[in-house]
């Protein structure tokens, strides 16, 4: 495949997912599309207990090491507002994070590994995985194995922010550990207009949404970085009835444990002090999702420079935005990088583009660094059995 | 067919008022519940008249050109999940007799039913109103355009009234309840990922400021004892890592006088697009003027108290800040709203209110017998003319 055809068959592949966005774990016309291109390149895939998700190898010296490539498949409950000609066909669900890029890109790189298997020192894995943004579709594929006997594993996100041709490769910290909450007000429902009968949860859950802003303004050093959301409140059904209940929503981003911890401390304490000031109950449900990106430094560095000479490779601030790419990382070598995609907006937002020129750049270094770390790899065994 | 006695109509009526409890219907909703009493009624042999409205139900019993005394039930229920744990518990999800409307309108089918009994004696007409959606606040408005007040002369109701004793009657001339004025609020900011509010407008930290600012209103800026402000929805996302673009509150303003409600009125406002100028949010402001305050006319009422107080004990209403679209009747007719006492109970409108049966055949008796006495009484006055 030529370089152009390839590119002209990757950004093809892009504007079909980018209509036909699927929601977490329920990415089965994605997992059938994918699984279709792949076969017709006739790349072998693996065997899988998931539902949705595909797993594939191409498998050059079988004496090499295992490196992974992994890109993510879901799309987000957004109701798209771009003015593309290929814009989301499924009402309300948006690839509004760019996991369709990952996924051309990932294929990209297929195709071009497929046509040096021969020659590749070690095995390729690609990993679509499903379920990235509700934080359990990592855990999922580890759990069906397709982990094993990796040596190493790469992942990209596109980054709105850096132009096309530009890649942030970080050794250490990247990305933010991502935990999610629910909170409860539970008052005691009334009329409207006979407030003094009731508890009003709406109050005691607006005053909990203040309180908690003091949490990264006066307790988490200035030096750290920590974000603290509401996302979501629900109560009440009607304009004159007092609701019992209030259901706040959110999300907790930290780099660091202590602030994590510190955090969840901090919540209780204005759960207390929001039941005592307004004479409700208040639940905190904390849902510790996934920790933060830690890149290996070996791998940064090595496929830092196996990039340089093709594209802009530059050290990327850190992300409060949460990836469960870190979960492999607690399972093998890992290193995730960001790939210019030169968008308009930030991820999740409903007029999030891409640029398609960056897919290529992105397939591109999936294959370098796969090829790069595959060799440095199997120079380090080889190294290590002459040490023997 | 021999007439029912007292406890046979009395455990007819708890019969009805717990079937309607178990179906429970949403304002302008309320289609079973409106063949239900259109079934009753005809099996009376009472006189249902023609309406265009698809809910709510009028019926006429007397003849003549004597005068016309409108009795007023309000049929509709709630959006809420009960929880009281009667026996008869709401069959219907998410929807429950909260404030009672069950106890009335069996109140108003057993007066129905003695009135007719006693037809001949009539010196006039009574028109039953069952009306629809009273808990929208637009029930009341619906039923007069569809013309269903034209040729009433007074009006009459009632609502149940916890923490009064069962069957005692609250009684007040002048203004009893608030006016009703209601709000929508959006809030549009810029939505963007939950980890990078920076880049977008947070809507959820300006609706908590707005909700805690807008409570000044009242501890500051009126005379607290005449109005009421309440928040009572609010909405705003759909799942856990996106900052939405909008948020949404509603909620209600009760008044007890004018100057109070004009007050509110320009103050809301200015707190609302202040705070959201603050958090640099756009608010758009729906106001929508509701009905009046009840207004129960003093020479109706002093006739009502006597002829109650010859089956029952009567108490002073305090003027409250809730209220009735029955006010919207009284802006054509006079008219007196009564309270009936619900005993010691939590507050209407929660998933554990409960409403007594004992109070069905005080309301029954209020409405028989003012129906009498007032008929005769506005007879009297029309002749007099």
């Amino acid at each position: 495949m030529s370089g152009e055809k390839l590119e002209e068959k990757i950004i093809a592949i892009f504007k079909e997912l980018h209509q036909h966005p699927e929601l977490s774990l329920q990415e089965f016309e994605t997992t059938k599309r994918i699984r279709h291109w792949l076969e017709e390149q006739s790349i072998k895939l693996r065997e899988t207990g998931l539902p949705t998700g595909v797993f594939a190898e191409i498998a050059g010296d079988p004496n090499g090491p295992v490196v992974g490539l992994r890109a993510d498949i879901d799309a987000l409950p957004i109701s798209e507002q771009t003015d593309l000609t290929y814009k989301s066909r499924n009402d309300g669900v948006m690839h509004a994070c760019g996991h369709d890029f990952h996924t051309a890109a990932l294929l990209g790189a297929a195709f071009l590994l497929k046509e040096k298997q021969a020659e590749l020192p070690g095995t390729v894995r690609l990993i679509f995985q499903p379920a990235e943004e509700t934080g359990h579709g990592a855990v999922k594929v580890i759990k069906d194995g397709q982990l094993k006997g990796l040596d190493a594993v790469i992942g990209i996100h596109n980054k709105p922010d850096l132009p096309v041709g530009t890649l942030g490769i970080k050794a250490g910290p990247l990305m933010a550990a991502c935990d999610k909450f629910k909170v409860t007000v539970y008052g005691i429902g009334g009329h409207a207009a006979i407030p003094e009968r009731t508890k009003d949860a709406i109050i005691a859950a607006s005053s909990f949404i203040q309180s908690i802003q003091t949490i990264v303004s006066r307790n988490i050093s200035p030096k750290h970085e920590a974000v603290v959301s509401v996302t979501s409140i629900h109560g009440g059904t009607v304009w004159n009835v007092l609701p019992g209940e209030v259901e706040l929503l959110g999300t907790v981003r930290t780099f660091y444990d202590q602030d994590r911890e510190l955090i969840l401390q901090r919540f209780q304490d204005f759960a207390e002090g929001v039941e005592k000031a307004y004479g409700v109950q208040v639940t905190v449900i904390w849902d510790e999702g996934t920790p933060s990106v830690l890149n290996d430094k070996k791998l940064a560095a090595i496929i830092g420079q196996a990039n340089q000479a093709d594209a802009e490779v530059v050290t990327p601030e850190l992300s409060v935005a949460g990836d469960d790419f870190s979960c492999f990382q607690r399972e093998v070598p890992g290193v995730f990088v960001f790939a210019g995609s030169n968008g308009p907006e930030d991820w999740h937002h409903p007029s999030f583009k891409v640029d398609p020129k960056g897919i290529r750049v992105a397939a591109n270094f999936y294959y370098r660094s796969a090829v790069a770390v595959l060799k440095a790899w199997k120079e380090k065994r080889s190294r290590h059995h002459l040490d023997v | 067919m021999s007439p029912l006695t007292d406890d046979q109509l009395e455990s007819l009526l708890i019969e009805y008022r717990h079937h309607f409890h178990e179906y429970p219907e949403l304002a302008d909703k309320e289609f079973k519940t409106t063949e239900k009493i259109k079934e009753i009624l005809s099996g009376w042999q009472i006189r249902i008249l023609p309406t265009h409205l698809k809910t709510g139900v009028f019926a006429e019993i007397g003849s003549g050109d004597g005068p016309t005394l409108g009795l007023r039930a309000d049929i509709d229920a709630l959006p809420i999940q009960e929880a009281s744990g009667v026996p008869f518990s709401s069959k219907v999800p998410g929807v429950m007799h909260a404030c009672g409307h069950d106890t009335h309108m069996a109140s108003l089918l057993g007066g129905a039913y003695l009135i007719k009994q006693r037809e001949r004696e009539l010196h006039g007409k009574v028109r039953l109103i069952f009306q629809l959606s009273e808990e929208a606040g637009e029930g009341a408005l619906q039923v007069i355009d569809d013309r269903q007040l034209e040729g009433v002369d007074a009006i009459i109701g009632f609502h149940n009234a916890s923490n009064h004793p069962v069957g005692h009657v609250g009684l007040l001339a002048g203004v009893i309840s608030g006016a009703i004025d209601k709000f929508k609020v959006t809030l549009t900011g810029v939505g963007t990922h939950a980890s990078a509010p920076q880049n977008g407008r947070d809507p959820i930290v300006a609706l908590g400021a707005e909700i805690n600012a807008l409570q000044s209103i009242i501890s500051r800026n009126i005379d607290a004892r005449r109005g009421v402000l309440s928040i009572t929805h609010v909405t705003a996302g759909n799942t856990w890592n996106i900052l939405p673009e909008t948020a949404f509150f509603e909620g209600t303003v009760r008044t007890a006088d004018k100057q109070v409600r004009e007050a509110i009125k320009k103050r809301f406002p200015e707190v609302v697009k202040g705070t959201a100028e603050a958090y640099g949010v756009i608010a758009a402001i729906d106001w929508y003027t509701g009905d009046p305050s009840v207004n129960n006319d003093p020479e109706l009422t002093a006739i009502v108290r006597d002829e109650t107080s010859k089956f029952t004990e009567i108490y002073e209403m305090i003027p409250e800040l809730g209220s009735d679209d029955f006010a919207c009747y009284q802006e054509h007719v006079p008219g007196v709203y009564a309270n009936i006492g619900n005993g010691e109970k939590v507050s209407v409108h929660n998933p554990r209110f409960t409403a007594d049966d004992g109070l069905i055949l005080y309301g029954t008796r209020f409405f028989e017998k003012n129906s009498f006495r007032l008929l005769h009484e506005l007879a009297k006055r029309k002749s007099l003319r």
